[in-house]
C-alpha cells in the first residue's frame, strides 16, 4: 500500500485534535493495532503542539504543515513550522529539557514522547527559519 | 474535558472525560485547582477511566496539580488509566511519585 497526504492549517491549539486525528484515520488503510494508532496519535500531537507553543510562540499567525507517507507499511511523517527555530536541537532533545517558565507547567518530554512511541526521530531547525520533525514509525 | 466530582470522607474523587491536550489543559487546570484548594480535602484520585487521550500538556497539569496538592500534605492518585495514557505516565515517570489505586470508585 503506498499513499501521500498532505495537510496545511492553521497553528492554533484548537487543531490540536484534528491534526492528530488527520494522521491517525490517513494509516488506518494498513490496518495497525490500536497500540500503534494511539502511539503515532499521541507523537503527532506533541510535535504540532511544539509548532504552537515554541515555533509560533501562541501567537496564532503562522501555519503548520503536516505531510504522511505510507509506503509498504512503513509510515513517514513530517511536521514543519516556518516559526522561530530552535537554538540547540541536541539540548532540546534531552529529557525533561524546556524553556517555559515554571509557572507555564511544561513537562518538557514532548521529544521524549516523541521518540519512545514512533521507531525514528529526527528534527532539523533553522534560527528563524522554522523547524521540521520527520517520524517513521512500522506499522505492520 | 468535562468532569465531574464526588467527595468522600476527606477523598475526592475526580472524573475526567475526553481528550487533555495543551488545548484543554488550561481550563481543567483552573478546575482541578479549585479542587485542590478545599481545605478538608487530603487526598484527590483523578479516575481516568473515561478519558479517551493524554499527551505530556497532560503530564505538565498533573505535576504542577501534584505539587500544589503536596505544599498542603495532600497525596494524589490515579485509577484507571487507558492504555495509551498509561504508556505516557510510565514514559513520563508519573508512577514514581503518583500512586494507581485499584479499587473501583462507586
Amino acid at each position: 500500500m503506498n499513499n501521500n497526504m498532505s495537510l496545511k492549517f492553521d497553528a492554533i491549539a484548537e487543531n490540536e485534535s484534528f491534526a492528530r486525528s488527520v494522521v491517525a484515520a490517513f494509516c488506518v488503510s494498513c490496518d495497525p493495532t490500536v497500540e500503534k494508532i494511539n502511539d503515532i496519535k499521541t507523537a503527532v500531537s506533541e510535535a504540532v503542539t511544539n509548532c504552537i507553543i515554541h515555533g509560533y510562540e501562541n501567537m496564532a499567525n503562522g501555519q503548520i504543515l503536516i505531510e504522511a507517507e505510507l509506503s509498504d507499511d512503513l509510515l513517514k511523517v513530517t511536521i514543519s513550522d516556518n516559526g522561530k527555530g530552535i537554538p540547540d536541537v541536541k539540548e532540546a532533545l534531552t529529557d525533561f529539557y524546556t524553556t517555559s517558565k515554571e509557572s507555564d507547567e511544561r513537562s518538557g518530554l514532548g521529544f521524549t514522547i516523541m521518540k519512545s512511541f514512533m521507531d525514528s526521530l529526527d528534527v532539523q531547525s533553522e534560527l528563524g527559519g522554522g523547524t521540521t520533525v520527520t517520524m517513521t514509525k512500522r506499522l505492520k | 474535558m468535562l468532569i465531574s466530582a464526588k467527595t468522600v470522607n476527606s477523598t475526592i474523587y475526580i472524573k475526567l472525560r475526553g481528550d487533555l491536550d495543551h488545548y484543554k489543559a488550561s481550563d481543567l487546570k483552573n478546575q482541578l485547582n479549585k479542587y485542590a484548594d478545599m481545605p478538608k480535602i487530603k487526598r484527590m484520585v483523578l479516575d481516568m477511566k473515561g478519558m479517551d487521550f493524554m499527551d505530556s500538556a497532560g503530564v505538565g497539569l498533573i505535576m504542577g496539580l501534584y505539587k500544589k496538592l503536596k505544599n498542603k500534605n495532600k497525596q494524589l492518585y490515579f485509577f484507571s488509566p487507558s492504555p495509551q495514557i498509561d504508556k505516557v505516565l510510565r514514559v513520563s515517570g508519573l508512577y514514581s511519585i503518583i500512586p494507581l489505586i485499584e479499587q473501583e470508585v462507586k
